[in-house]
């Protein structure tokens, strides 16, 4: 049972990562490589302010900045927002009329630069070392054992999930994701139509580099601990690639494809290494068939599993004002 | 030829666009008063639509002014043109594939600064209604040019001829002071040309001015009171479709088909 | 002067790989984000060659021919039958993307995550004017001298040279004027992964002993030459991997040896925010 409880937490948090994702590539249709720059903010920037003031020793040597000893949901939320600020920064700059493979490759810079800095500079978030000793959120409340604190954090990652969920979906629908898409669908007409490019990519990378954060700061709290070599900007494939086997620009296709691609397909190939001597093979594996996995949706199915949905209007025609169906009626009532 | 009197809601002076060597607008100046429906015509290659593209700021020019409503626009990014009043249709229809036909006529119409996060979670009530009068407005234009049982499909489903009338019906719910239009008469059937001479007709009624390029002159001479004729990246002439007639430098350039260009 | 020395070396290495990527972008518009990993192939057929013996010419042939394969298959296996059925640009790019992490992961189950040894023995050092070389480092340049000075001969002498311009310049027009286009590209890919093949073995050589992510690791530094130089032309594809390696290496001495690469990207991020006039038209073409 511990086992799925593991699983579906680390599940839920990926399923939040790949959520992000989608506004990148499936709301804007670009590919941003920075990603796990945002969750590494968010995860650093969330201990740095859930732990109080770093007091360097032999047994903890790692030091770090702040250390404000907040509590866990005000940390949440300021890991958040760093993270939408970071993105915010890195955007303003990446997002100035480059083409879409070059803003891919300015963001690889820029999150190889932060883990870098990050990894080098260790009164800033410990260096290599990295930041560790969290304790575990919102127990000193609840007092509860491992194995009913595992239950509930299981639960809060759940709860987390369908919060970015619903936020999205509504963000989704709502005219500035309606504007988004049209920019990805034709960036030519929409701005034409008034639609400001620039400004409306950056708010939506900013809300991505939020999402990343976010999620992020939840791993922090799970792991409770965070270290520069969590991730390479690569790893972002494969959270790309849960959103395409899903369905681009469709939230619960991108869960659906977050679940089958980041949290089975590794857990299937960890039984690898009993088929074959090689004992490292399976994450690998996982890499090598989730990268495969883009290659196969693109030429097969390119909108995912399940395909972006559209607004449906139910609008009932007699509840419309009666409307000429001729033109020369149309003048008058038009003028 | 007679220029027209009073202030000009566009004018255009001096306008150059180069592509490496070649001048496809080099020089470019007439304007546009309002509420006219103003034809501009001429050979292919004259540069008509660079001038759109340039007037609606797609493309930067090289030289000249485009002053549009008392104001110098040249150089202004797409979408500040669009919010000032200036829209266009695009020669072949750019519909977004991906989106509903509703969504796609909801876009046309300016946002008014509705189209940010924040306002998708806490919507002003003057915002939500400007949303609601959108979707209604988006709706009876919809009805207009027979959209409205289509308004669900994904645009790319739309044939050809529809995505033409999806491609007016955005330019009737932009409510342009002036509407540039890109041959919108090119490759399509007699019953829907009826369609768009009355669209044009009811964007005039509806207080626009209509900049209508046209390769065909039958409609620019059924439809424009003036017309302005392009040869090579300039303006040739301009006057009604009968002057139009008489001048040598249009029978020769246009009309009778020779190579002045 | 020492750190320059080594940054012509390492500009040297940089070179060959930028100007094979620069090459293959000119001709086919494709940003290949697998380019890293056309290096690290090079770099383990080297590795595995050197197993059996010391020479230095049979391993450069191998990480040659394993450079040239990846890259052959990489286009006719998978960018070509995507491109073919209309793909965008950004589509393709992905699909570098995805090569590239199961390049790196296919290396990885064949030969284990951690770092293997590829040495040359000759390591004596040589006085050269101001500089201080080993003999591989000699080896290395007058190699990438060789084989840029061959390439520029190849891209202006020969009729191949002109045909690769021609489809360069216009694919549509190459191909209506019979220029078997998509013959010049799948060459073009060739040529790319032998030569990238090449600079990753001389990569691994130069810095002792390498994992799956060696080539990977330089590419956005390669990136960064090419674009500094603007990407898609060949001559400034050698200037930019001139600076860029000086740069890092000028930076490893008086910055910190673990900044060099840092340095590399913000030279790139500074020139296309500042010089975007000297970058963008190329970049705005395809």
């Amino acid at each position: 049972m511990a086992y799925f409880v593991t699983v579906g937490t680390i599940g839920a948090i990926t399923a939040i990562l790949c959520l992000g994702v989608n506004i990148s590539w499936g709301w804007v249709g670009q590919i941003d490589l920075a990603y796990y720059g945002y969750v590494a903010i968010g995860a650093y920037g969330a201990m740095v302010l859930e732990l109080p003031k770093a007091h360097p020793t032999a047994a903890t040597p790692s030091s770090y900045v702040l250390g404000l000893h907040w509590p866990f949901i005000p940390s949440l939320v300021g890991a958040t927002a760093f993270g939408g600020a970071a993105a915010l920064i890195v955007g303003a700059i990446a997002l100035r009329r480059l083409r879409g493979d070059y803003i891919a490759i300015i963001t690889a810079c820029f999150a190889l630069m932060l883990t870098s800095v990050l990894s080098q500079d260790d009164k800033l978030v410990g260096g290599y070392i990295g930041i560790y000793g969290l304790k575990e959120p919102l127990n000193s409340v609840l007092k509860l054992g491992p194995t009913g604190y595992s239950y509930f954090y299981l639960g809060l990652c759940l709860f987390a999930l369908l919060l970015v969920y619903l936020v999205l979906e509504r963000i989704y629908r709502s005219p500035f994701g309606r504007s988004l898409r049209a920019v990805r669908e034709n960036e030519l007409a929409a701005a034409a139509f008034g639609r400001n490019l620039y400004s409306l990519r950056l708010r939506a990378y900013a809300l991505g580099g939020a999402v990343g954060a976010f999620g992020g700061a939840l791993f922090a709290n799970y792991l409770l601990a965070w270290n520069p070599y969590a991730w390479s900007i690569l790893e972002v494939v494969l959270l790309i690639a849960g959103v395409m086997v899903g369905g681009r620009a469709n939230s619960r296709g991108v869960i659906m494809g977050s679940v089958i691609v980041l949290s089975i397909l590794p857990e299937v190939t960890r039984l690898f290494p009993l088929l074959t001597s090689n004992s490292t093979i399976g994450p690998s594996a996982a890499s090598i068939l989730g990268a495969g996995s883009i290659i196969i949706m693109l030429r097969f199915r390119p909108g995912g599993i399940l395909k972006e949905r559209r607004a449906i209007d139910r609008t009932e025609k007699a509840s419309l004002h009666q409307a000429p169906m001729t033109l020369t009626v149309a003048e008058s009532s038009d003028g | 030829m007679a220029e027209p009197q009073g202030p000009a809601l566009l004018e255009v002076r001096g306008l150059c666009k180069h592509y490496g060597g070649v001048k496809a607008v080099d020089g470019c100046e007439f304007s546009v008063l309002p509420g006219e429906l103003i034809g501009l015509i001429g050979p292919n290659g004259a540069g008509k639509s660079t001038v759109i593209e340039l007037l609606s700021g797609l493309v930067k020019p090289d030289a000249g002014t485009i002053m549009f409503d008392g104001r110098e626009i040249q150089g202004e990014p797409p979408h500040k043109i669009f919010a000032s009043g200036l829209a266009r249709c695009f020669q072949l229809a750019r519909e977004w594939p991906l989106l509903s036909v509703l969504e796609n006529l909801l876009i046309a119409i300016p946002p008014d600064g509705n189209d940010t996060i924040r306002h998708a979670f806490s919507s002003p009530r003057r915002l939500r209604a400007a949303e609601k009068a959108a979707r209604e407005r988006a709706l009876s234009v919809a009805q207009q040019y027979r959209l409205y049982p289509l308004r669900n499909d994904y645009a790319y489903t739309l044939s050809g001829g529809q995505k033409r009338l999806l491609e007016f019906a955005r330019i009737a719910l932009a409510q342009p002071k002036l509407a540039l239009l890109d041959e919108p008469m090119a490759g399509v059937n007699p019953v829907l040309q009826t369609e768009i001479e009355g669209g044009i007709r009811s964007l005039l009624a509806g207080g626009s001015t209509v900049l209508l390029v046209e390769h065909s002159l039958g409609f620019v001479e059924s439809l424009c009171d003036r017309v302005i004729v392009m040869v090579a990246g300039r303006v040739a002439a301009s006057g009604s479709m009968a002057e139009l007639r008489e001048n040598t430098v249009v029978q020769d350039a246009y009309l009778g088909g020779t190579s002045v260009a | 002067m020492l750190g320059i020395g080594f940054g012509l070396v390492t500009a040297a290495i940089v070179a060959l790989s930028t100007v094979a990527l620069s090459l293959q972008f000119s001709v086919t518009r494709t940003i290949n984000f697998a380019h890293g990993e056309l290096m690290t192939v090079g770099a383990y057929a080297g590795y595995l060659v050197a197993q059996h013996t010391s020479n230095l010419v049979p391993q450069a042939l191998a990480a040659v021919a394993a450079g040239a394969v990846l890259g052959w298959v990489l286009n006719w296996g998978l960018l070509r039958p995507f491109s073919r059925r209309g793909a965008s640009k950004i589509v393709l790019f992905v699909l570098t993307i995805a090569t590239a992490l199961i390049v790196q992961n296919l290396l990885q189950v064949g030969f284990g995550g951690s770092f293997v040894d590829y040495h040359y023995s000759v390591g004596l050092a040589h006085h050269v004017g101001p500089f201080l070389w080993t003999t591989l480092n000699i080896v290395t340049m007058v190699t990438a001298a060789v084989i840029l000075i061959s390439l520029h001969l190849m891209i202006r002498r020969t009729r191949f040279g002109k045909a690769q311009r021609a489809v360069a310049d216009d694919l549509m027009l190459a191909r209506t004027t019979g220029i078997a286009a998509e013959r010049i590209i799948s060459f073009t890919w060739v040529l790319d992964g032998g030569i990238a093949g090449l600079a990753g073995m001389f990569l691994a050589l130069q810095v002792g002993s390498f994992t799956p992510t060696l080539g990977f690791g330089y590419l956005l530094v390669i990136f960064a030459a090419a674009i500094v130089g603007g990407i898609g032309k060949m001559y400034g594809a050698m200037v930019g991997s001139l600076i860029i390696g000086i740069v890092m290496e000028v930076s490893a001495i008086y910055i910190n040896p673990s900044y060099k690469e840092t340095m590399a990207f913000l030279v790139l991020v500074v020139v296309l925010l500042f010089r975007p006039q000297g970058i963008v038209p190329a970049l705005s073409e395809g």
